[in-house]
């Protein structure tokens, strides 16, 4: 063979592992609406919101009526590798981490870890701890926990993932606010198919129900009021009536892995893969979405997954129901794909859990291509008569053969981040 | 430790903190242990006392007992919690953590 014919064949081996799928071995999560497959499908078909309202009081300010998605997860008993006290961020991303190679049958003393490595999202990380340790330390208490800056900093989670399943490949945190686990999901993928490494524990979370941080929420003006005779309806994606979300906490994690490592660790096979992910920034506003960036990254994650918009049969929006995010969104969706791919928004469900809205909002995807079954918008009863697409509106709707799922996060920061999920049979 | 064992209520705490906060097996965990034998690194021993000032509402200055210095007991540690409590006006111990 020549040298420009073996380079062309090598270029064309690259390319397609470059544009490879990457399956999806296992997932876990855990979630305002639950950390079980049954409990998660439960509440997302049946548009069922975890949504409640709560009244913090802080001493010396009015009381705010705010609304939470919390999880039923008591994070006290769980301790780090070493013993030591977590976030409950990151008790959460171990759970969701420990269920997600659970499903993916990871033999840890069979794989190569040199080539396992941890992605990991989060956005405000251990604001909880810092807020919970500082207001002991201004208040009566006048003394700092010795393990605050190992349990508050970005990479906590991430370092006791790594510690836990013993990740020597790469152990990255992402922080892109809104984006962080999508964008950590997907620069996993770009490892995987670049062949930095073989397989990887992925995800994010985010664990902010703590008084100073949903105090920041609120003063921020993006967080929905709770109807006093409904505060679950409080989120309302793409309504005309919207009003902002509501603050979530939660983890999800998958494994992810090249289908050549699986198939050498004789793993079953599995029902998804990721086909595309694309990243980029808005560069404009550090609040103010741009749809123009937003068109771009949709249209950069078909190009990566090689398919077409009309292949797209499901549209997980970011729907965060601000008025200007929700209208950014929906004039992207629309540029991009027409107003005939139906469109849902999980955020009403389970809140906007910030770091974990990318990870969990995927898994929603993922389920809906599992029960060809497109989740309904919660609350949502009058679309927002500025927005033509193709809403779920009401009742979760039948999707037969539908082939691909396609999830958005977009971020404060402009950071945008687009996951196109996939069925493995289908490739 | 034996369950027939009878200690002293602070040191009952203690043993239970370490127990469910550390994951330290009971078995090790007597009055003559030292806290550097409880397999604890020094980070985890200062949580482990932070733990303790908690469960008793009160405060071990480090210059009466700095838990990463050889050969202090549990007992030794009982001792300073004790004349903390005595010291410590309406001090009541707390139960151990639940």
């Amino acid at each position: 063979m020549s040298s420009g014919a073996a380079h062309s064949v090598l270029a064309a081996s690259a390319a397609r592992a470059a544009s490879a799928p990457v399956r999806v071995s296992g997932i876990g999560f855990v979630t305002p609406i639950g950390r079980t497959v049954e409990a998660f499908d439960e509440a997302l078909f049946a548009g069922r919101s975890a949504v409640r309202a709560q009244t913090l009081e802080i001493k010396g300010m009015d009381p705010m009526s705010l609304a939470v998605a919390a999880c039923d997860f008591d994070s006290n008993g769980i301790r780090s590798t070493s013993r030591l006290p977590l976030d409950r961020g990151t008790a959460m991303a171990l759970a969701a981490a420990l269920d997600a190679a659970g499903e993916a049958k990871l033999d840890l003393a069979a794989i190569d870890r040199d080539r396992l490595g941890i992605f990991w999202g989060c956005g405000l990380a251990g604001a909880g701890t810092f807020d919970n340790t500082t207001s002991a330390l201004y208040g009566e208490q006048r003394r700092m926990r010795p393990t605050t800056v190992l349990t508050v900093m970005p990479n906590a989670a991430v370092a006791e993932l790594a510690l836990h399943f013993g990740a020597r490949g790469s152990a990255i945190a992402y922080a892109c606010a809104c984006a962080s686990s999508a964008v950590a999901i997907g620069e996993a993928m770009r490892a995987i198919r670049g062949g930095w490494i073989d397989v990887a524990i992925v995800g994010g979370h985010d664990a902010m129900l703590t008084p100073g941080v949903m105090a920041s929420w609120h003063a921020m003006r993006v967080m929905a009021p709770p109807p006093a005779d409904a505060p679950s309806t409080a989120c309302r994606p793409f309504s005309g009536d919207r009003a902002g979300f509501a603050i979530g906490e939660g983890a999800a994690a998958l494994v992810l892995e090249s289908e050549a490592h699986a198939a050498a660790r004789g793993a079953e096979a599995a029902p998804f893969v990721l086909a595309g992910y694309a990243t980029n920034c808005d560069g404009t506003h550090i609040t103010n979405p741009d749809s123009a960036g937003q068109v771009r990254v949709m249209r950069a994650a078909l190009r990566d997954a090689g398919i077409e918009p009309s292949e797209i049969g499901h549209i997980n929006a970011h729907g965060t129901a601000t008025s200007a995010g929700d209208a950014a969104e929906a004039a992207s969706i629309r540029e991009v794909f027409g107003n005939t791919v139906p469109v849902s928004a999980t955020k009403a469900i389970h809140g906007h859990v910030l770091g974990g809205g990318g990870a969990i909002e995927l898994v929603a995807a993922l389920r809906a291509l599992a029960r060809e079954t497109l989740p309904p918008i919660a609350n949502l009863q009058t679309p927002d008569a500025a927005f033509d697409l193709d809403f779920v509106q009401g009742e979760a709707r039948e999707a037969k053969g539908m082939r691909y799922a396609l999830s958005n996060s977009f971020a404060f920061g402009g950071t945008n981040a687009v996951i196109v999920a996939g069925r493995a049979s289908d490739r | 430790m034996s369950s027939s064992a009878v200690f002293s209520p602070t040191f009952n705490t203690i043993a239970a903190i370490l127990r469910d906060d550390f994951r330290v097996d009971p078995a090790t965990v007597s009055p003559t242990t030292a806290l550097t034998d409880l397999g604890l690194d020094s980070l985890a021993l200062m949580e482990f006392v932070f733990a303790v000032e908690d469960a008793f509402h009160l405060r071990i200055p480090e210059d009466r007992l700095d838990p990463r210095e050889a050969g202090i007991t549990l007992q030794r540690l009982c001792e300073v919690i004790d004349a903390e409590s005595a010291g410590a006006v309406a001090a009541q111990p707390a139960e151990a953590t639940a």
